[in-house]
């Protein structure tokens, strides 16, 4: 599954669904939900590859995008992104959660108890590290992260929102915010450089 | 085990294509100004509606996961790269996690 399917929200979904018994359309509708902000990721990163990349690269890299890998790309400070370091970031990438979902597997329960808690915090602090240096100098991209910040709390502790599906919630909260951001702050007009 | 992978497959098939075919559909096309500073504030977008609210229960306890994410937000303020940020912040949720 960590081969072929490479989406880690969506494979312990499934993985919670299947154990409790759910059917397999309801999992497969659950993994398209939660990977429909994946279309937006995608659509972000377009703007930065450079142009003329055959379809096979194109759909290589559009299957191997993630959050971590996204984060990891989107946060470069070049304005195109070349096709070799994306495949190298993917690569690695994937290797390293095939890898790790078989060490997982195997039981990594050799750390302690406090250390594994503590690990929890690791994605987070991942996207930390590669969102604020982004934003420390760039007052535009800041408003916009803390408003999908506000927004995202905002869906997540409204009560009317309760019923609304994790992955939509993180879609909404990025949509207006980046909407907010395009409004207030829209980039000046320039020429896209060719290739 | 045929049947998890018979799901691994159709799980593929409907999460593919949402990443896929953004790729192709804008490609190197001309956007207007609105629609391409859109997509320039996504990331950013992205990764603070990812980092808030859910890394306060990243761990047990919510003082650790805040003492880790502050630790991680300060480090990177200070110009640390990921990978310090990422160290610094298992060990702040986890100092906190001790006391």
């Amino acid at each position: 599954m960590s081969l072929i399917v490479f989406a880690g929200a969506s494979q312990f979904v499934a993985l919670n669904l299947l154990t409790i018994g759910a059917s397999f359309p309801e999992i497969i509708l659950a993994t398209a939900v939660l990977n429909l902000r994946h279309a937006m990721m995608s659509s972000a990163i377009t703007r930065r590859l450079p142009c003329g990349l055959g379809w096979l690269e194109k759909a290589w890299i559009g299957f191997e995008i993630t959050d971590e890998s996204f984060s990891v790309a989107a946060m470069r400070k070049e304005e195109s992104l070349s096709s070799a370091f994306l495949m190298g970031l993917n690569i690695v990438g994937h290797c390293t959660w095939v890898l790790g979902t078989w060490l997982g597997f195997l039981g990594a329960s050799f750390l302690p108890q406090k250390i594994q808690e503590s690990m929890g915090i690791a994605i987070y602090a991942l996207f930390i590290g590669l969102l604020v240096p982004g934003v420390r100098k760039n007052r535009q991209a800041l408003a916009v992260a803390l408003s999908a910040m506000a927004l995202s709390a905002l869906f997540k502790w409204t009560p009317l929102f309760a019923s609304m599906n994790v992955s939509l919630k993180i879609m909404c909260a990025t949509g207006f915010a980046a909407l907010l951001g395009a409004w207030f702050f829209p980039l000046p007009v320039r020429e896209r450089n060719a290739s | 085990m045929t049947r998890i992978m018979l799901l691994s497959v159709c799980m593929m098939l409907v999460t593919a294509p949402s990443r896929i075919l953004p790729l192709f559909f804008l490609g190197d096309k001309k956007l207007p100004p609105f629609v391409e500073s859109l997509l320039h504030y996504i990331p950013f977008a992205v990764l603070g509606a990812l980092i808030f609210s859910d890394v306060l229960s990243a761990t047990d306890d919510v003082r650790a996961s805040l003492c880790g994410a502050v630790a991680a937000a300060m480090l990177g303020w200070f110009g640390q790269g990921p990978l310090v940020v990422l160290a610094g912040g298992i060990l702040g949720a986890f100092a906190a996690s001790c006391l």
